[in-house]
């Protein structure tokens, strides 16, 4: 549930501060060594021995220099998320001060919303919203109405089931039927954006209908 | 219930053992297992071993003509031979064929290569005896460029075959989608996330150069090459819903080819280069349709099923395989005639999904996604839907294979 419209400004962009460095910091460690392929080859009975040598150096020209352009732009942010100067420590402190500030605010004002629903879910091979999707649907554009400075992002998604290729489609139909059912609710379409993601991204990996359900969904995501 | 052309007889040929030093043993071991597997999988030949006809082969060396002249009479029609040796840092296989009838050698040939190159000089050799038998080019040094999720991103890789030499050839740390190899075999295309947008891509193998080729915002997908390579077809729904486009290579002379408000995707060139075929859920559910290459005579080509999707068209152009739901609503790989006359189910059935299917230039084998083994991996299969051979075993998911044409 998300509480309010001036959280997201200052909140999210400290937050954004944060969440960056700690995704670079991150990256670099799990940066491999060029020539990893060794690993894979390793892995699979149709190699051998010998094509597993064969793999480190066989192809390499194959892959490709941005390797090395990762890893210095790595190297650098993880210098400057250790090195914080007092001037941004206080920016820091001033800044989480003002959230919660800004946070109880919200709470009152969120008290009369309904909750913003991450999800709404899809049958099997279809696009249509739902019955239980229209209420849903239909909180999410009075939340969104009343914070009109809030952008959403619809992510479009579906089940593992289809071919991957005819599923990117249908991620974006849903997608797509999910910001127009916003639209003729008041929703003004400039602050809602959309991507299908398909069956790349599923939000669990179960081969039960439980969870291919949870995966055709159109998912928020609030900007 | 092997589908052979009547009158096709498997040409029966014996391979004897591998000559060369002794410190290269394990080297020629490697040699011979490997071109076994290559003749094998070519379904031209009939492999039959020394010791079934009580030929000994302790004392490597050219076949003499007593060896010709028992095998001859046990029905071997060819002998292969080869001596491997070393030379300016590299290996060096002297390849030689023979047909038994006479004695005469018909293939004899040195196969130069690196070091970490051993496994491809089999292949290379492979290669000469399917061209010298059948006349047909041998698809033994082709490649597969697929997607696994083995770094824990969706990235493409590139493997043999025979799925021996397996590597990483993107590090987009994003999500790749559905790379394709241009029919000469030096670019692929493919779908990418990496800067949020999903754009298509075109990857220079030998110069390494990226280039994005579409970045309408929506999706950007489904590359098929066109046989001469200047040209793509794929889908992008920039206008609102999937629509099939040409573009060349050079990112000019952008053409849309559908025209309706259902989705049109995952095109796939006749070899011929005059038709494509594609996914379309014009008629309801998706079905394959197959149009001329300027996007006229559209006409559907299956009937059978409500789900039929990714066809992919036969480099003989006889079949367009694809991904068809069975009635347990499991996918399974299909094929058609281009002509619609005859319509097969390749896999078979069971509780697990086939899909993505990709043919080898001799247009008898192809390549696909299955997840019979739990996670997806890729499988070959012959077209009468004999000789299933698994590719991939890593705890990944390998998936989207596109089979290199050379």
């Amino acid at each position: 549930m998300f509480k309010g419209a001036s959280f997201f400004k200052t909140g999210l962009r400290s937050m954004v501060v944060l969440f960056v460095a700690f995704v670079f910091v991150g990256c670099a460690k799990k940066v491999s060594p060029v020539g990893g392929s060794e690993g894979i080859a390793s892995g699979d009975q149709s190699s051998s021995s010998a094509s597993s040598s064969q793999g480190k150096s066989g192809e390499s020209g194959l892959v490709q220099g941005d390797t090395n352009k990762g890893m210095g732009s790595d190297t650098q942010s993880q210098d400057m998320a250790k090195g914080m100067t007092p001037t941004e420590k206080a920016e820091q402190k001033r800044a989480e001060k003002e959230r919660a500030e800004e946070e109880r605010a919200a709470e009152v004002m969120a008290a009369s919303l309904p909750a913003f629903e991450k999800n709404v879910y899809f049958d099997f091979d279809k696009w249509t919203i739902r019955g239980d999707a229209r209420d849903m649907l239909t909180g999410n554009a009075r939340w969104l109405v009343a914070n009109v400075d809030v952008k959403v992002k619809i992510e479009g998604h579906g089940d593992e089931r289809g071919t991957n290729e005819y599923n990117l489609a249908l991620g974006e139909r849903r997608a797509r039927s999910t910001k127009r059912y916003l639209m003729n609710l008041g929703v003004s379409s400039s602050r809602i954006s959309f991507i299908s993601y398909g069956e790349e991204k599923g939000a669990c990996v179960e081969k039960t209908e439980g969870c291919f359900q949870k995966n055709r969904r159109a998912h928020f995501v609030v900007q | 219930m092997e589908m052979e052309r009547s009158g096709f007889r498997k040409i029966p040929l014996m391979i004897m053992p591998f000559g060369g030093a002794p410190k290269h043993k394990e080297e020629m071991v490697i040699l011979e297992n490997v071109l076994r597997s290559d003749l094998k999988r070519s379904h031209v030949f009939e492999l039959i071993e020394t010791r079934d006809i009580g030929i000994s082969a302790d004392h490597p060396m050219p076949p003499g003509s007593s060896v010709m002249v028992k095998a001859a009479k046990a029905g071997v029609l060819a002998l292969v031979w080869a001596k491997l040796d070393t030379q300016n840092n590299g290996w060096v296989l002297e390849s030689y064929a023979y047909e038994t009838a006479k004695g005469d050698q018909v293939v004899g040939v040195k196969i130069f290569g690196g070091k970490k190159k051993l496994r491809n000089l089999a292949h290379r050799f492979s290669d000469k005896l399917t061209l010298h038998f059948t006349g047909e080019k041998g698809v033994a040094q082709s490649k597969i460029t697929y997607i696994s999720d083995l770094s824990g991103e969706k990235e493409v890789y590139v493997m043999d075959y025979d799925g021996a030499n397996k590597m990483r050839f993107t590090r987009d740390r994003s999500i790749a989608i559905s790379p394709r190899w241009s029919n000469d075999a030096s670019k692929i295309a493919y779908t990418s996330y990496r800067k949020g947008n999903p754009d298509l891509y075109v990857v220079d193998l030998k110069t390494g150069e990226r280039k994005v080729l579409a970045s309408f915002s929506g999706l950007n997908f489904s590359p098929s090459w066109s046989p001469l390579g200047d040209q793509l077809a794929f889908a992008t729904t920039k206008d609102g819903n999937a629509e099939i486009y040409l573009i060349n290579l050079d990112g000019t002379g952008l053409k849309r080819l559908t025209f309706n408000s259902s989705d049109d995707l995952s095109p796939s060139w006749s070899p011929s280069g005059k038709q494509i075929a594609f996914t379309s859920d014009r008629g309801g559910g998706p079905q394959i349709y197959v149009m001329d290459a300027d996007g006229s005579n559209v006409h559907r080509l299956t009937f059978d099923g409500n789900y039929n999707t990714s066809p992919a068209w036969s480099p003989k152009g006889d079949w367009i395989a694809y991904a068809c739901r069975n009635k347990e609503r499991r996918l399974k790989i299909c094929a058609d005639r281009s002509d619609g006359s005859q319509s097969i189910a390749i896999t078979e059935s069971g509780r697990w999904d086939d899909e993505s299917p990709s043919w080898a230039l001799n247009g008898r084998e192809l390549i696909f996604t299955s997840s019979r083994f739990g996670k997806n991996q890729i499988l070959s299969i012959h077209l009468d839907g004999t000789h299933l051979r698994r590719l991939t075993s890593n705890p990944a998911n390998n998936t989207s294979p596109s089979w290199s044409l050379r």
